[in-house]
C-alpha cells in the first residue's frame, strides 16, 4: 500500500468511526412520516422531544429504516420516489426513483433491495439501493398497498386494496407464485419473527387474516370489530417474541392486542384519532402510533398495554419507523 | 401406470385441489372459465360513462380473476325504449350467456330490464334508477339497486340541512305530477324525521316552464331552505330562474344528476344536492378510485359511473367470495348480508326487505368554476351522510336511517 493510499485509508477509518459515533450518541429514534405537510418528524426516545423535522417530498407514507441504521426510507408517492433520510446528519439525500406512485416498500434482510408497491400502476417493483433504479416490476393485484418480506429474506407479500389479495412473490425471481384471497380492502402485513406466519390487516373487512407462510394460505380469520364496528384495521406489528399483535384500528382509534397463540383480542388501548402505522421495539417493550387526525403519537407500554406518553408529529402522520 | 391414466389423476387432483382450496391459486394459472355480465344502459350521455365504468371493474377483477379460474367478460349494450331493453336483455341472457345484467335507464326502462331478467331467471343490479315503486309494489327478489332510492337521497337531503346545517323551515316548489308529489311527500317525511318546518308550497302545472311566481312567492315566506320537488329539465329550469331572480334563498332537492347538470350553464345552477359519488370524494381510497375512474372515462366520475363500477365488482366478489355464479349462489350471498367493498370505508350490503344497498351517501353544492378551473368543475363536496355520530347499534343500523324501513316497506319478494 503506497503512502497515499495508506492516508485515504486512514481517513475512511476515522469517517467511517465518526459516523458510528454519531448514531450511537443519538441514542434511539423515531421517524414519523406525516403525509399531508411532506415532512419527516424525528424524536429522540430517550429525551422524547423533536429533535428535527425534515422536508422530505410529495406525500410521504411508508417508512423503514435500513438494517444498518444508518439511513432511513420513506415512500414519496407523489414524487415516484423513495426518499433517503441520513439518519447521522438528520438530512434529506438523493431521492431514488422507484415507479409511479410508491406508497409502502420493505427492506431485503441484507438491506441491498427495496420491494415497493406501486399503487397507481398495479405493480410491484423491485429496487436496487446501489444502483439507484428499479431492476424489475411484477404486476400484483388492484391498488397494491402493504408489503412485506420473510424474515429470511425468500418471499415477499404484497397486499392490493381492491383485489383482497396477496400476491406472493419468490423473491429470488420477482415473480407472483401465489394468488391469496383475504379479507376485505387488506392493508398491512408482517411475518412472525420465525417466518412461519403472516398477518394481514383488512380495513373494510375489519379483521386480520392469519396465514401459513410457508404453504401461503389462510388459517384463520380474526375479526376485530366491536360494538358499534368502528375498527378499521390498518397497521399490524408483532413482538419480537412473536407472542402478541399490535393491530392500529384507524378511525376505531385504538390498537387491538391479539393473543398470537389463541388468537382472541386481549383487549383494545386507546390510542390518538385515526391510528395508522405502527412498530414495536426490538426489546418488545414499546410500540409507536403515527395518528393522523390527532398529529401525533402514541406509547404504548406493552407490560401494562397503557399509553404511557404522547408524542407531538406532523399533519397527517401516516408511518412510524425506529432507528435503535 | 399409463401416461393416459396419470393424465388422468393429474387433472383430478388438480380439480380436487381447486375445489379444496378455492381462494389460493399457486403457480400456473388453472384454465379459466368464463364469467359472462352484461351492461345494458339507456340513451343519453350517463350510459356510456357507466359502460366504461363497469368495463374498468371488470378489467380490474380480471387482473387476479384468472388466478382463482375465471374470467370475466362484460357485455355491453345500448337500449334505446323500454322495448328495445327487454329485447336486448334477453339477448344479453339467451346469446351471450350472461349470469347478471347491471345498468338501467329512466325509471321505466329499468322496470322493463328488470322484468325481462326475472323472466329469464338471472339477477339484476339496477345502477341508475331511484324510483321507490322498483323497491316496493314492483320489487322483484332477483333485482338488487345499487343506486340509491328516492327515500335515500331526500333522507340524506334531511339530514345534511336540519341537523347539519340548521335549516329547519322549509319551502316546497313542486311540479304537479306523480314524480313530484311523490318527491313532496318523502320530503315532509323526512321534515318531520328532523323536527323541521314546512312554510309555504307552491304547485306549478307540468308542463309550465315559468317557475318565477312561485319563487318569488316562496322566497317571501322566509324559509332557510326552497326543496324542489323537481327532475330533469324542470329542475334546471327553476334553478336558472333562481340565479336570473336574484334569490338569495337556499335551495336544495332528492334529485340531482350530475350528468344533467354538467349540461347546463354552470352560472345558472346553485343548490345543495345529496349524491351517490363525488369526484373530490378521497377518503377511503376514493381519491385513487376517482383517478383511475377519470382516466378511463375520460371525464371526473358521477354517480352512474360509480354505481356501475360498484355493480360489477359486487357481482366479481359474490363470485370470488361465495364459490358460485349461478342466480341461487348469487342471490343467496348478497341476501345473507355478505357485504360489497365499494370505497365507502365499510362494506355495503343489502337490505333484505328491499334488496336495497345500504350505503353513505354525499352532499355537494353547485358552484361556478374558478377562472382557472376545469368545466366541470361545479360540485364542491361538503360532506357525508349519516352524519358522524348518528346512533345506531351497528353500522347497518345507522345506515338504515336513510331510506325506507322495513315496516314502510311494500315490498313482497316472491320465492326464487
Amino acid at each position: 500500500m503506497t503512502a497515499a493510499r495508506r492516508k485515504i485509508f486512514r481517513v475512511s477509518l476515522v469517517g467511517l468511526w465518526l459516523l458510528a459515533a454519531a448514531c450511537a450518541e443519538a441514542g434511539p429514534r423515531l421517524y414519523v412520516s406525516n403525509e399531508f405537510v411532506d415532512t419527516v418528524t424525528v424524536i429522540d426516545l430517550q429525551t422524547e422531544e423533536r429533535v428535527a423535522t425534515i422536508d422530505v417530498g410529495d406525500r410521504p407514507r411508508g417508512i423503514k429504516a435500513s438494517p444498518d441504521r444508518r439511513h432511513v426510507y420513506v415512500a414519496l408517492g407523489e414524487d415516484d420516489a423513495i426518499g433517503v433520510i441520513e439518519v447521522a446528519s438528520n438530512k434529506a439525500l438523493e431521492n431514488i426513483p422507484a415507479g409511479e406512485d410508491p406508497e409502502v416498500f420493505d427492506i431485503s434482510p441484507d438491506g441491498r433491495f427495496l420491494y415497493v408497491s406501486n399503487e397507481e400502476v398495479n405493480t410491484a417493483s423491485l429496487i436496487d439501493i446501489a444502483e439507484r433504479k428499479v431492476v424489475k416490476s411484477v404486476r400484483v393485484g388492484v391498488e397494491p398497498e402493504g408489503v412485506a418480506v420473510s424474515p429470511d429474506g425468500k418471499w415477499v407479500y404484497v397486499s392490493s386494496e381492491t383485489s383482497h389479495t396477496i400476491s406472493v412473490i419468490d423473491a429470488a425471481s420477482f415473480k407472483v407464485v401465489a394468488t391469496v384471497l383475504v379479507g376485505d380492502r387488506p392493508r398491512a402485513i408482517a411475518f412472525s419473527p420465525d417466518g412461519t406466519r403472516a398477518y394481514v390487516t383488512a380495513e373494510v373487512g375489519g379483521n386480520v387474516s392469519i396465514l401459513d407462510a410457508k404453504a401461503h394460505k389462510v388459517l384463520e380469520t380474526i375479526s376485530v370489530l366491536r360494538g358499534e364496528e368502528k375498527e378499521k384495521p390498518m397497521g399490524v406489528a408483532v413482538t419480537p417474541d412473536g407472542s402478541k399483535l399490535y393491530v392500529s384500528t384507524g378511525r376505531g382509534n385504538t390498537v387491538a392486542v391479539i393473543d398470537a397463540k389463541t388468537h382472541n383480542v386481549l383487549r383494545y388501548i386507546p390510542v390518538g384519532k385515526r391510528a395508522w402505522g405502527i412498530a414495536i421495539t426490538p426489546d418488545g417493550k414499546r410500540v409507536f402510533t403515527a395518528n393522523g387526525v390527532s398529529a401525533n403519537v402514541s406509547v404504548i407500554d406493552t407490560e401494562t398495554d397503557k399509553v404511557v406518553s404522547t408524542l407531538p408529529a406532523g399533519k397527517g402522520a401516516w408511518g412510524v419507523a425506529i432507528v435503535w | 401406470m399409463s401416461m393416459h391414466r396419470r393424465r388422468f389423476l393429474g387433472t383430478l387432483l388438480q380439480a380436487a385441489g381447486v375445489a379444496v382450496f378455492p381462494s389460493v391459486w399457486r403457480g400456473r394459472a388453472m384454465a379459466a372459465e368464463e364469467l359472462a355480465v352484461g351492461a345494458l344502459v339507456g340513451p343519453g350521455g350517463a350510459g356510456q360513462f357507466a359502460v366504461a365504468a363497469a368495463e374498468l371493474a371488470a378489467e380490474e377483477a380480471n387482473f387476479v380473476a384468472e388466478a382463482f379460474g375465471k374470467v370475466i367478460r362484460l357485455l355491453p349494450e345500448k337500449a334505446a325504449s323500454t322495448d328495445d331493453a327487454a329485447r336486448k336483455a334477453m339477448k344479453l341472457i339467451r346469446q351471450g350467456g350472461a349470469k347478471a345484467i347491471l345498468g338501467g335507464g329512466d325509471d321505466l326502462l329499468t322496470w322493463a330490464i328488470q322484468e325481462a331478467c326475472t323472466r329469464e331467471g338471472i339477477i339484476f343490479l339496477n345502477t341508475t334508477s331511484r324510483s321507490e315503486a322498483l323497491r316496493g309494489a314492483t320489487c322483484r327478489r332477483l333485482t338488487f339497486h345499487v343506486e340509491a332510492s328516492l327515500a335515500m337521497y331526500t333522507d340524506a337531503m334531511g339530514q345534511w340541512l336540519i341537523r347539519h346545517a340548521k335549516q329547519p323551515r322549509w319551502a316546497f316548489l313542486t311540479l304537479d305530477s306523480e314524480a313530484g308529489a311523490a318527491m313532496e311527500r318523502l320530503a315532509k317525511r323526512a321534515l318531520r324525521q328532523h323536527g323541521g318546518t314546512a312554510v309555504a308550497r307552491e304547485v306549478v302545472p307540468a308542463g309550465n316552464s315559468d317557475y318565477r311566481a312561485a319563487l318569488v312567492t316562496l322566497a317571501k315566506a322566509g324559509p332557510d331552505v326552497v326543496i324542489m320537488n323537481l327532475a330533469g329539465p324542470s329542475l334546471l329550469q327553476a334553478l336558472a330562474q333562481v340565479t336570473e331572480l336574484g334569490l338569495s334563498v337556499q335551495v336544495a332537492g332528492s334529485m340531482m344528476e350530475a350528468v344533467e347538470f354538467w349540461q347546463a350553464e354552470p352560472t345558472r345552477l346553485t343548490g345543495v344536492w345529496p349524491s351517490l359519488w363525488s369526484y373530490e370524494f378521497r377518503k377511503y381510497s376514493g381519491r385513487e378510485l376517482n383517478k383511475r375512474l377519470a382516466a378511463r372515462l375520460g371525464h371526473p366520475a358521477a354517480s352512474h359511473a360509480w354505481a356501475s363500477y360498484t355493480a360489477m365488482k359486487a357481482v366479481w366478489e359474490a363470485v370470488l367470495r361465495g364459490g358460485r355464479d349461478d342466480t341461487a349462489g348469487l342471490v343467496s350471498y348478497f341476501e345473507k348480508g355478505r357485504g360489497v367493498d365499494a370505497h365507502k370505508g365499510q362494506p355495503l350490503t343489502f337490505r333484505p326487505w328491499d334488496h336495497q344497498l345500504r350505503q353513505p351517501l354525499m352532499v355537494v353544492r353547485s358552484q361556478v368554476p374558478a377562472a382557472d378551473a376545469k368545466r366541470w368543475d361545479i360540485f364542491e363536496l361538503l360532506g357525508e351522510v349519516p352524519l358522524r355520530g348518528t346512533p345506531g347499534e351497528n353500522r347497518a343500523a345507522v345506515l338504515d336511517t336513510l331510506g325506507l324501513s322495513a315496516a314502510e316497506s311494500t315490498c313482497r319478494f316472491g320465492s326464487l
